[in-house]
């Protein structure tokens, strides 16, 4: 599912609540733009999470391209990993 | 949001053909479906259900635990006659709904069909359904179907696990009140709570995410943990440097013995042209002179010294015994007599001085005279001894050449000299040396004449020419050798910085694997944390929300009814998914056992409502019977705020719900429909729909009206 066929079906609460918390890491810890980041990839997830209620796909790998994908937000900066 | 715009039913047990629309207008958005009980509400409710969701929504306690396909729940009529009907009975619904984007307001309608075709010859329970499903996208240009339409309700419309939520089944929506058999426990309606705050607020989909994302960030944690026994970098990028310079002296030295290189080779080039100009411009014929010269010079110190050997052999000629005899034979026969005759005197030899000597020796004279030494006499004879000596010397000569002359006088009497043979050796001599000398001359002449014609040709650094061409040739084997030297070390730096510089591509190769690593070490953490975040969030503040709402919706309902508002002070949902309700003294109640049903049927809506608001879930809420057992004053409280707080309202309602209730259907009701079951007459129904099986029918009858077909007998 593509983020443009989103669901109709939307857990407003859930997303509200998870995107509050995405916002609560600050950039000031990693890169900038990364909580935009973060949120979207969170939304990815969870469309590949409900997708794969009704249908069996490869949800731990599309986890993980999502998360490398965030990582790659972090790559693409100057980010420092910490010690 | 969604909402449902058709239906249409065939052959769902006793709904052999029902077509109805749906309200969708603003303000007008209830559709009320009266139908009195055994007429077919929940059944239309279970077919719109079977309908979006598929068997499984054939309600799970009907369902054995044998097979999915296999259900308790009869699809198929109950009159459906095998012998004058069919073997298999075709079983379709057909919904058309709506899509409509919150942001936008855009607006897609698709048309959905899920058939099956029922063995009919099955009589009892499990009957195996297998049903169908296609969903069109309805366009101008025609119905596009759309691929994996199970999915695309699921995860695009509501999904599967919703169905009791946005369906709501009067009676079996209690069950998230009270037990709804003996054997349901307080730990199974806390379960049914859980399941629908879980599925609502999103949190399921939120816990396997998190096992999902702990998986990854395990991996990544194992990953970065592999790399972390990097060499270092620093090491190697320190090596590489040292290497580096190494190299640019190397190439300093290789470029300073390749201009030495070159410098040699133009010097040898020049020299070598210079010499090639030097001997083009009579350096040659110089040589060539001078090469002459030193010939002809040494073939003149060669006669010179020839010269000298002829005349030492002419004197030794000229000396030999032979030339007396062969010049002065004659002479030398007369001397010989003339010598013999003295001998023959005894004028030779002359033994005076020894007679002298020995008288000298006696000190007495022949005489008897005293001679000894210091006398007269002694004086005397010594000095008479020394005369003799001087004579005797010549006596020795003469003697000598008596000798001499004796011996080749008898030579030559005999006839041993050869005269011819001397003077032929002498004339030959002497033709040799003047030969030789004559030799001489003409040499040092052409010697005088090489010597002017050298010195007449412009003199030519030949020598040094050369010697710079030498000295440039060796020159160049020693660079050569140098250069191959150099070359050979710049090789092995290039070879060691190559190989130290493959080993720190390599690690930085793994330093950037292990950062990617790290990286999605952290980013699966902070995905990671922010999902148990939100969970905890979730369970916290959205249950509390959840509970605050549910409060505020109960009270409200029951607000309306004077005993119920004063008995209850307000209602919790805990974080252990309990619904509590306490009484106004603060006492807490048991709503299996001190609520009415009507408010039992109360706090189930106000549970659904604010569960649906608090998760912002945007869904048609379709409700059979939720008006049952209540009193007037709360009908109208739940009806009211029922249809206040939907976007889209279905209500399945008796007569006895619409009862004192009309003038809010009136306000809200956008359509209405009555449904009507063949089996009623004559019992309730005044006339006989006439269809001659069993089936419920449709009209449009709404909650003021009836016709010939809806048209029931009055009751006591």
């Amino acid at each position: 599912m593509t983020m443009g066929q989103q669901s109709l079906f939307k857990n407003q609460a859930m997303f509200s609540v998870l995107h509050k918390q995405a916002e609560s890491i600050g950039e000031h810890e990693r890169v900038p733009g990364y909580s935009d980041a973060l949120k979207e990839a969170l939304d990815r997830i969870v469309m590949h999470e409900k997708a794969n209620l009704s249908a069996k796909t490869q949800i731990q790998k599309q986890v993980d391209t999502a998360v490398r994908e965030l990582a790659g937000v972090l790559l693409r900066e100057d980010w420092k990993p910490s010690q | 949001m969604i909402e449902l715009i058709s239906a249409q039913v065939r052959n769902f047990r006793q709904l052999r053909g029902v077509e109805l629309s749906f309200a969708r207008s603003a303000g007008r958005h209830l559709t009320v479906v009266r139908a009195e009980n055994g007429t077919g509400k929940t059944t239309l409710m279970t077919a719109l259900k079977w309908g979006l969701f598929g068997d499984d929504a054939l309600s799970d306690a009907r369902r054995t635990r044998a097979s999915s396909s296999r259900s308790s729940y009869r699809i198929h009529p109950l009159d459906w006659e095998v012998e004058s009907d069919r073997k298999m009975c075709p079983v379709m619904v057909t919904i058309e709904f709506a899509t409509i984007d919150s942001g936008t307001g855009i607006e897609n309608a698709y048309r959905l069909v899920r058939s099956t075709d029922v063995d009919a010859s099955q009589k009892s329970a499990p009957y195996i359904i297998y049903s169908d499903l296609k969903i069109y996208a309805k366009k101008p240009a025609g119905d596009a179907p759309i691929p994996n339409p199970q999915a695309f309700i699921s995860n695009r419309i509501l999904p599967t696990s919703l169905k009791d939520v946005f369906f709501t089944d009067g009676d079996r929506a209690l069950a998230f009140i009270e037990a709804t058999d003996p054997s349901d426990s307080q730990s199974a309606k806390r379960e049914r709570v859980e399941q629908a705050v879980r599925q609502l607020l999103g949190i399921e989909i939120l816990e396997k995410t998190q096992h999902h994302l702990t998986v990854t960030r395990q991996r990544a944690v194992k990953a970065a943990g592999k790399d972390a026994q990097n060499s270092s970098i620093k090491d190697l990028a320190k090596q590489e440097e040292k290497l580096n310079q190494r190299l640019r002296k190397k190439e300093k030295e290789k470029e300073k013995v390749e201009d030495d290189l070159k410098a040699t080779e133009k010097r040898k080039l020049e020299a070598a042209t210079a010499l090639h100009r030097a001997l083009k411009a009579g350096g040659a014929d110089r040589r060539k002179l001078e090469s002459d010269m030193s010939r002809q010079e040494k073939a003149l110190k060669g006669e010179g010294e020839r010269y000298r050997e002829l005349v030492d052999l002419q004197r030794q000629l000229i000396n030999s015994s032979n030339a007396l005899t062969c010049v002065a034979a004659n002479r030398m026969s007369h001397a010989g007599k003339l010598l013999e005759q003295l001998e023959s005197d005894g004028v030779i030899p002359d033994t005076l001085p020894e007679v002298i000597r020995d008288r000298l020796n006696r000190n007495t004279c022949v005489c008897g005279r005293d001679v000894s030494k210091g006398t007269e006499g002694h004086a005397k004879l010594s000095e008479l001894l020394g005369r003799v000596k001087v004579l005797n010397a010549s006596q020795g000569v003469l003697l000598h050449l008596s000798s001499t002359a004796t011996r080749l006088h008898d030579r030559h009497a005999r006839g041993d000299d050869e005269p011819d043979s001397w003077s032929k050796r002498a004339e030959d001599s002497m033709q040799d040396i003047v030969r030789c000398r004559l030799q001489e001359k003409h040499l040092e002449k052409t010697v005088k004449e090489l010597h002017t014609r050298i010195r007449d040709i412009p003199e030519q650094n030949i020598k040094v020419l050369e010697d710079t061409l030498t000295q440039a040739d060796d020159d160049l084997k020693k660079l050569n050798t140098d250069s191959g030297k150099v070359r050979e070390r710049l090789q092995a730096t290039r070879r060691g910085l190559d190989r130290i510089k493959k080993q720190r591509r390599s690690a930085q190769s793994r330093q950037d694997k292990h950062r990617r690593h790290l990286a999605e070490e952290t980013a699966a953490e902070d995905m990671l944390n922010t999902v148990q975040k939100a969970i905890r969030g979730l369970q916290d503040k959205a249950v509390e929300e959840v509970s605050t709402r549910m409060s505020e919706i109960f009270l409200k309902m029951i607000v309306a009814d004077p005993d119920t508002a004063k008995s209850i002070n307000r209602v919790e949902l805990t974080r252990h998914h309990d619904i509590i309700v306490s009484a106004a003294d603060g006492q807490r109640l048991d709503p299996d056992k001190d609520l009415s049903g009507a408010q039992r049927r109360a706090l189930t809506l106000a549970f659904i409502f604010a569960l649906a608001q608090v998760s912002g879930v945007s869904a048609p809420n379709v409700v059979d019977t939720p008006l049952g057992m209540t009193s007037h004053l709360l009908r109208r409280a739940i009806l009211e705020y029922a249809v206040e707080n939907s976007k889209q309202l279905v209500l399945f309602l008796t007569s006895s719900e619409i009862h004192g209730a009309e003038d809010i259907l009136d306000r809200y009701a956008g359509c209405t429909y009555t449904l009507t079951f063949s089996d009623h007459y004559p019992e309730q129904l005044v006339n006989d729909p006439g269809v001659g099986r069993l089936e419920t029918l449709l009209c449009e009858c709404g909650h003021r009206s009836s016709c010939r077909l809806c048209q029931r007998k009055e009751t006591g």
